[in-house]
């Protein structure tokens, strides 16, 4: 092997173990809990706090999917039975 | 592409379908067993490879990781052989490494802090990928085993088990109004702009982001790259602009609604309808409250129900109009020959759940969540994902991808089309929930 060759070879390494430290540092910042001061952290301070995983990509993933869809369902139940109230109560 | 007989064994929309199916079936008969995957760790990054029972440590997952790495090579690998796109052997070899990859995305992804940032495996995958495409360079028997295709549309057809066409109906008409109005008129005022005004030349790319946008960011993303055929890097592009976009809503939408005091049903039901993932959508819906964070959860539950229409139509034009020459009517056959397969399979799948194996059980998809989908297809879905981004990521290079944005145009397509959902979007809420139906919910 040529020494160019040779010496791109160890750039290439070089570069991989920088990039190896930055993603390293990446992982680090965000597993470390620290949270953006002020406004820009409410939300995710209020996810430590609540244990709410906000990394689901699609509905099924989102552990908590079927308390929140029955939830809505006994939601929309008390509506109906309060608007059937306010019904009969217009009646009489 | 074989169009005759046999390109049900050498075509990889096929093989897809066969896996998936396989899958589908073994699982209804209750042949497959839980399928592992990597756990959460907060401080120990070796709790993510134990096996907790009722707060008592079991095990480890070394073995039952070992076993599915098995099981996903073995079956790939016999598509492998049949497609003969690859040495049988020297894709396993690739595959192995690649498995380990995925296994580190996840393992990062699972980290309890990085959780709550919203930083899902996608990310991590596709990062570690290009780190090592982009810098050392992915060798030649690494990239034998990065079938970016083979795993996307498996993981496509896999995911069709988990929309359930019933749960549309979960939040009645203004969920339905929200859901399913805005998206397809943001998708074709995305797709219309970015080739009128924008004049992008890249269509896939057009529709991709558009997809990402208006429906459900990464996975509408992959099915729709799919059912385009895009290239890699489109798909690249597209998932990192959502995942950084839906961070930064997750983090201010929520605040803003508060700011201005807008009803936390309609807030909910606003950002159900716009930000891109669903576990943003869950965590910006319970800053406002626990009855916003289910309706705010529903929306875009409803939303994510769509994907499968929308790469069935994706497919269709692509293959009726975009990839045809001009003035040229494909006939039916001619359709067909082309049309993307795994979208069949997928759209199959739903059909299957919601109309055949729902059903069968007395109605009762609580009960298929949790003893097929939750434990088996969604496990394996997400573990063929995560392989199809660390594989993607093998394959992308920064320069590619730097000559794909064709001078800014697709941040720009996203930035219009994002605003644009988002008035929309606020538009339509407001209607349904305030206006035409304002005793629905609460």
């Amino acid at each position: 092997m040529s020494k160019g060759s040779d010496n791109r070879r160890g750039r290439d390494w070089a570069r991989f173990l920088l990039g190896l430290i930055m993603l390293a540092a990446t992982v680090l910042f965000f597993s470390s809990g620290i949270t953006p001061p002020g406004i820009c952290g409410e939300v995710l301070r209020h996810n430590q706090a609540n244990h709410i995983d906000a990394s689901p990509l699609l509905y099924s993933e989102v552990g908590h999917m079927a308390e929140l869809e029955e939830g809505v369902r006994q939601l929309r139940e008390a509506a109906r039975e309060r608007m059937l109230k306010e019904k009969n109560t217009t009646a009489q | 592409m074989s169009n005759g007989i046999s390109s049900l064994w050498k075509n990889e929309d096929w093989w897809a379908v066969w896996f998936g199916f396989a899958i589908f079936i073994a699982t209804l008969l209750g042949w497959v067993p839980k399928i592992p995957k990597v756990g959460g760790w907060t401080t120990n990054p070796m709790e993510a490879f134990v096996i907790v029972k009722d707060g008592i440590t079991t095990g480890n997952l070394l073995a039952p990781l070992l076993l599915l790495m098995i099981f996903i090579g073995v079956l790939t690998a016999i598509g492998i052989h049949f497609m003969k796109v690859q040495n049988v052997g020297k894709y396993l070899a690739g595959f192995v490494v690649i498995f380990i990859l995925a296994t580190l995305a996840y393992w990062i992804a699972h980290q309890t802090n990085v959780k709550y940032w919203g930083l899902s495996y996608a990310m991590w995958a596709l990062l570690i990928g290009l780190l090592v495409s982009n810098t050392i360079g992915t060798p030649k028997w690494l990239k034998a085993g990065a079938q970016t295709e083979m795993f996307i549309k498996t993981g496509l057809v896999l995911m069709g088990a988990e929309i359930l066409f019933k749960k549309i109906l979960t939040l009645g008409a203004p969920g339905l109004m929200v859901a399913w109005i805005v998206t397809p008129v943001v998708v074709i005022f995305m797709y219309i702009f970015a080739m009128r005004v924008l004049k992008m030349k890249n269509k896939a790319l057009a529709i991709i982001i558009a997809a990402a946008t208006s429906v459900c960011g990464v996975s509408a993303a992959i099915a729709t790259a799919a059912a385009a055929c895009a290239k890699k890097e489109d798909l690249t592009l597209a998932v990192g602009m959502t995942l950084i976009f839906t961070v930064a809503m997750m983090f201010f939408m929520p605040l803003g609604i508060q700011f201005l005091g807008m009803n936390p049903i309609l807030g909910a039901a606003w950002m159900g309808g716009t930000i891109d993932s669903t576990g943003a959508v869950v965590a910006a819906g319970s800053m406002l409250g626990p009855d916003a964070e289910k309706v705010a959860a529903v929306v875009k539950m409803i939303q994510n129900i769509l994907i499968g229409l929308l790469a069935f139509c994706v497919a269709l034009y692509w293959v009726t109009k975009v990839e045809c020459e001009e003035g040229h009517k494909p006939n039916i056959m001619e359709i067909w020959y082309r049309f993307p397969k795994f979208v069949i399979g997928f759209v199959g799948a739903s059909l299957l759940f919601s109309f055949v194996v729902v059903p069968a059980t007395g109605g009762d998809f609580k009960l298929v969540e949790a003893d097929y989908i939750k434990p088996i297809t969604k496990t394996l879905r997400g573990w063929f994902f995560c392989l199809a981004f660390a594989s993607i990521g093998l394959e992308s290079n920064f320069r590619d991808l730097a000559s794909r944005m064709e001078g800014g145009k697709p941040m720009v397509l996203y930035v219009v089309g994002q605003s644009f959902n988002i008035i929309l979007t606020l538009a339509i809420a407001y209607l349904a929930f305030m206006v035409l139906f304002p005793n629905a919910v609460g």
